[in-house]
């Protein structure tokens, strides 16, 4: 299990870094594999875009209520960047509404999986440290 | 473990020796409980001086620039700067868990996640106490994570 937490925590690394390193490749090999160099690279402008939205959260502690409401102005600024770059980047039409919908909801999937996970992990540790402090606690009287 | 007591000259200022080869968890323990116990604060309640035993503390906190002890039930204002408070109590029980607080691990009664990796303290008291994100690292190191 912890080989696998630790692939896993390598992964976006190596993906992120295989996608530069190809877009690289592919442009300069030129010819048929130009039109694949660009959309690889059109991703990692619409990547690198999207994490710029996460400047928004300052390096302050949040209420519950600034949390929330950050969090959906990071959604609806990361559902315009998808879109905006699917409309730039000619992957859609503006008039192609079932598209636009589609993605907002894949946006929203991730959204929704990432919070999944934090819940997920928080709970892990909580349970974790609340053993731990009951063993503490134990220890000192 | 041997045990010796010597007398020591009027000018001089009572002091704990331990020899030992290393510093197990065991011995950590006893300084920290030595620590805790020889240490009495000044707060101030109603106008007047208390002395206080950190041991009844159950956390400190900040507001409008001043910090307070909190009690299972009271609370005392204190002279001293939370960063002095958090100097002076390092390798206790007590740890930093916001900017605005320092909370005794020996009174948490459990912990719950809260929102944006941030930590819910329930003390025996019944109080609730926030650990910040950047904090919670040094609890979990407090408690052997």
């Amino acid at each position: 299990m912890q080989r696998i937490k630790y692939l896993a925590s390598l992964f976006p690394n190596i993906a992120t870094g295989i996608l530069i390193s190809s877009a690289i490749f592919l442009s300069a090999s030129g010819g048929s594999l130009g039109s694949l160099a660009r959309i690889l690279w059109q991703l990692i402008v619409c990547a690198f875009l999207c994490t710029l939205g996460s400047i928004i959260y300052p390096n302050k502690e949040l209420s519950k209520k600034q949390t929330v409401i950050l969090a959906v102005i990071n959604y609806i600024y990361v559902n315009m960047i998808v879109i905006g770059c699917g409309i730039v980047f000619e992957w859609f039409d503006l008039q192609d509404w079932g598209r636009i919908i589609i993605l907002s909801f894949l946006v929203a999937i991730v959204f929704i999986v990432v919070w999944c996970i934090s819940v997920y992990k928080g709970q892990k540790l909580a349970n974790e440290m609340n053993k731990k402090l009951a063993e503490y606690q134990k220890k000192k009287k | 473990m041997r045990i010796i007591i010597e007398d020591c000259k009027d000018d001089e200022e009572d002091t704990i020796i331990i020899k030992c080869k290393n510093i197990d968890k065991e011995l950590l323990q006893l300084i920290y409980s030595v620590k805790m116990g020889s240490k009495r604060m000044m707060a101030f309640k109603d106008g007047s001086i208390v002395m206080l035993d950190p041991k009844e503390i159950y956390y400190f906190d900040t507001v409008d620039n001043k910090v307070f002890a909190y009690g299972e039930q009271e609370v005392y204002e204190m002279k001293v700067k939370l960063y002095e408070l958090e100097k002076d109590f390092e390798g206790t029980d007590f740890f930093r868990s916001s900017k605005s607080s320092i909370i005794n691990l020996s009174k948490i009664k459990s912990l719950t996640p809260a929102f944006n990796g941030r930590f819910e303290a329930l003390l025996y008291n019944g109080e609730k106490v926030i650990i910040s994100r950047q904090y919670v690292s040094e609890l979990k190191k407090k408690l052997g994570l």
